[in-house]
């Protein structure tokens, strides 16, 4: 159970506090409720970059890291498709500061061409780095074009392509901030060794002057339903083929959710899992497989990815793994097996929430979901699920009109 | 009206007292030293077995890391898949973390589950089997494995770093090699393992929610294992290469050069092991570092270049880490060697300094802050030989090292005649 107390500034900042009085450290998370979806087809990549720029120094800081490393702290960011968040931890006798600088960021960020400039080539390095120079590094580019027709889930977080990013201009960087960087769009979360009266005073005295702007409403293209299977194949320099499947699954907020993260573990979480102990082990048609999703908060894929061992065809591992899913649907999984799978999640939940950064960035997510109170609703809607509940949804997930395949395969003549 | 044109003030971290927690000891009847620290209000447990047992200690090439692969693979009674079955079941996340020196079995858990994981742990660490059929498997996909990491630059340019800084030879370089894989046989595994871990030298660390009489508990379960008093590694030779400069190209349309530069520097009980940290983390051991500095944040070269030393007992290595464009790699080697000459030559300024001294002081604050953190700083301290005065010296040598030191200790290592450069495409 993680206790908390929320309070909502009169400009629509919400601040949320957890006590933690066995830490010298206090965690500070702002989390801005907007991330990759929220981007124009012909500007992705954008919400991303923005988070770099975002270390650009303000009108009162010149610069973000060096007055919060100087009081003894570290920080960090990361964008997903869903939401935008910068973190940091430092001394708690420090803390001012990290209200001072995320406060004067908020307001009023340093946006000029120069940083702009710099940022726009050392996201391009990401670009690279990170998916065009890795063998398979495409893969989920190419993935999310075939499920997503419509919704912006379509592209990756880093964007559809580098041309985005080298593209964009210093306007759409300043629109961008007034549109989504301002205090009804953010979440402040606070951690340590800290009383709620005193934070509802530090968040008033360094966010309350700041204009509440104008509060984001989100419309977005909603993705219809598949009404046919996908499927491509793509030929390249890779040294092993390989396998992706992704099916469309249910919202994070869906009752359903948890029953599908439970099969995603099922299937491919794990040594005895049922991908890995059946087609790795006992089969040995692959040399890697894994059933992963994406959790996002609009409605997600479920992936199954294998790399293929050198004799076995591409249609042959298609086969094996529909068999797999197929079986979900048909029988009925072992109340032993499905304990398992529920035993892990309680046990990952519970490593989650050693780290107090973690636990002030999952409040953030829950509160930008609806309500940070989730956080602690969580376990139990894993312990609901059934064993009807897991074949039920296995029957609304592993469709062939809701699947898109995609086979990766070596150009390589060894096969 | 809040006055935002001024910081707020601060103590500075520097001022902060780090202090180390310390942990209890119990020796098991067989002499096997468990370290422990207790949480009463967390609901888990990490439990860790270090054995010497690393690629220092093998004969035939790789069986070290073939015996860690294969740890969870079949014990006399029970196949792979029942065993991970049990500790999944459990909740247990049961890893193996292998190393030069040392080999990590790590296992995480609910405290509720603990009792019923422990026996389990002993079964794989005295009775593991290495089925001939799981070896065969092991092979195949790590074969595989290799295929997919010989496309990655990154891979080959920092095995190149160690095989110039330690000889091919060496185990510091030793990497995976398709014969070295296909040579692999199970006779040789289970003389390691059973050397090694079965009969090895094992020290345990623990924390979380333990029981009281935890101890007593881990000596029965662990206390009658043959475990050795000692077991000291082979230390063989390292053999600088004289080569200065390795270009690859693996992939003649890759978009970037993974860069290395490297020295060799002494092994980590050298004097200058310690004293070295304030000029790394300055340099390139930090978001703030001049390296990132220039070369991220004013060039746009790279998405992040990190320099950083390696801890080896006997030998050691000074490295700097990027990934950069292709076309400006050799642009990026200049910029290093640039800010390597004004560290030479000029005296860090006092600003810089006391910023780098109190963002390394964080550090250390983050890192001893709570028991499992502290634990793990516990555990890098034991099994390198060192203790409680090793981490208190680290402190005091950042908080005191001056400015002048700092330029010593550059003109010392960063001479440009003794490092090497690799570039990778």
């Amino acid at each position: 159970m993680i206790k908390f107390k929320k309070y909502t500034l009169s400009n629509g900042l919400r601040l949320i506090v957890h006590q933690d009085m066995s830490t010298p450290m206090v965690a500070v998370d702002v989390a801005y409720d907007v991330g990759a979806r929220d981007e124009s087809p012909h500007q992705t990549g954008f919400a991303h970059l923005f988070e770099h720029l975002m270390f650009s120094g303000s009108l009162n800081a010149e610069s973000y890291d060096e007055p919060l490393q100087r009081a003894g702290g570290d920080n960090n960011a990361y964008t997903t498709n869903d939401l935008t968040s910068y973190h940091c931890q430092l001394p708690k006798v420090n803390l001012e500061t990290a209200l001072w600088l995320e406060s004067d960021r908020m307001m009023s960020l340093n946006i000029n061409e120069a940083s702009l400039q710099v940022q726009q080539k050392v996201v391009s390095e990401e670009f690279k780095e990170h998916y065009i120079n890795k063998p398979y590094g495409m893969v989920w580019h190419q993935l999310r074009r075939m499920a997503y027709k419509n919704h912006p889930y379509q592209w990756m977080t880093i964007g559809q392509d580098l041309s985005h990013i080298e593209q964009a201009k210093i306007e759409d960087v300043r629109a961008f901030f007034h549109k989504h960087y301002t205090p009804s769009n953010a979440i402040i979360t606070i951690a340590g060794n800290v009383e709620f009266d005193e934070m509802i005073h530090l968040t008033e005295k360094w966010f309350g002057d700041l204009a509440p702007g104008n509060k984001y409403v989100r419309s977005l293209p909603k993705e219809p339903v598949q009404a046919r299977p996908a499927f491509e194949r793509v030929v390249a320099d890779v040294p092993l083929d390989a396998i992706y499947k992704a099916w469309h699954v249910v919202s994070r907020l869906d009752p359903q959710f948890h029953a599908m993260d439970l099969i995603s573990d099922l299937l491919g979480n794990g040594q005895s899992s049922r991908l890995y102990e059946r087609l790795v082990k006992q089969k040995k048609l692959f040399s890697h497989i894994s059933c992963s999703h994406s959790g996002s908060f609009d409605p997600g894929l479920l992936t199954i990815e294998g790399k293929i061992v050198k004799g076995i065809s591409l249609e042959q591992a298609d086969e094996v793994i529909e068999r797999e899913v197929t079986i979900l649907t048909k029988s009925n999984v072992d109340f032993h097996e499905l304990e398992k799978v529920k035993n892990r999640v309680e046990s990952l939940l519970a490593f989650e929430d050693i780290s107090l950064l973690n636990r002030a960035n999952n409040l953030g997510i829950y509160e930008l979901l609806g309500d940070a109170s989730l956080i602690n609703e969580e376990m139990h809607n894993y312990e609901k699920v059934s064993v009807d509940d897991i074949r039920v949804q296995s029957n609304r997930i592993f469709q062939a009109n809701n699947c898109s395949t995609l086979y990766y395969q070596s150009s390589k003549k060894t096969n | 009206m809040t006055d935002r044109t001024v910081a707020p003030s601060i103590i500075d971290a520097v001022n902060l007292e780090v202090n180390l927690l310390p942990v209890h000891k119990f020796v098991l009847d067989n002499d096997t030293p468990l370290y422990f620290l207790s949480d009463k209000d967390s609901e888990v447990v990490n439990v860790e077995w270090v054995f010497n047992g690393g690629n220092l200690y093998e004969v035939q090439d790789n069986v070290s890391l073939a015996t860690c692969s294969l740890l969870k693979n079949g014990t006399r009674s029970m196949s792979a898949y029942q065993l991970t079955e049990k500790l999944e079941y459990y909740g247990a996340f049961f890893q193996v973390g292998f190393g030069h020196e040392v080999v990590t079995l790590t296992l995480s858990c609910l405290s509720k589950h603990v009792n019923n994981l422990l026996p389990i742990v002993r079964e794989i660490i005295s009775e593991s089997v290495f089925r001939e059929e799981e070896l065969d498997i092991f092979k195949q996909n790590s074969l595989q494995r290799l295929s997919v990491n010989l496309k990655k630059s990154e891979y080959i340019a920092d095995n190149l770093v160690n095989e110039l800084i330690y000889g091919s030879k060496h185990p510091y370089a030793r990497a995976l090699s398709e014969s070295n894989i296909k040579a692999l046989d199970r006779e040789n595994i289970l003389q390691f393992f059973s050397k090694y871990f079965a009969k090895g030298y094992c020290q345990i660390f623990a924390v979380g929610g333990l029981d009281s009489g935890f101890e007593l508990m881990m000596n029965r379960v662990f206390g009658d294992l043959e475990f050795a008093k000692v077991v000291a590694p082979d230390r063989p030779v390292v053999s600088l290469s004289t080569d200065r400069e390795i270009r690859k190209e693996v992939d003649s349309h890759g978009l970037q050069g993974a860069v290395r530069m490297c020295r060799a520097f002494p092994g980590r009980n050298h004097p200058d092991f310690i004293t070295v940290s304030v000029l790394n983390t300055l340099f390139g051991g930090y978001f703030g570092s001049r390296l990132m500095n220039n070369i991220r944040e004013e060039k746009g070269y790279t998405y992040g270049i990190y320099s950083y030393v390696q801890s080896h007992l006997d030998a050691g290595a000074w490295v700097i880490t990027t990934e950069a464009g292709k076309d400006v790699c050799n642009a990026t080697i200049k910029e290093v060697y640039h800010e390597m000459n004004i560290l030479r030559e000029e005296v860090v300024d006092a600003d810089e300094l006391d910023l780098v001294k109190n963002y390394l002081l964080g550090i250390y604050l983050t890192q001893v802050d709570g028991p499992f953190k502290t634990m793990a700083r516990w555990k890098a301290l034991i099994t390198k030989d060192w203790d409680e005065t090793h981490f208190y010296e680290t402190i005091r040598n950042i908080k005191e090292i001056s400015a002048n030191e700092i330029q010593a200790l550059a003109q010392k290592y960063f001479t440009e005649e003794e490092f090497k450069e690799i570039v990778v495409v």
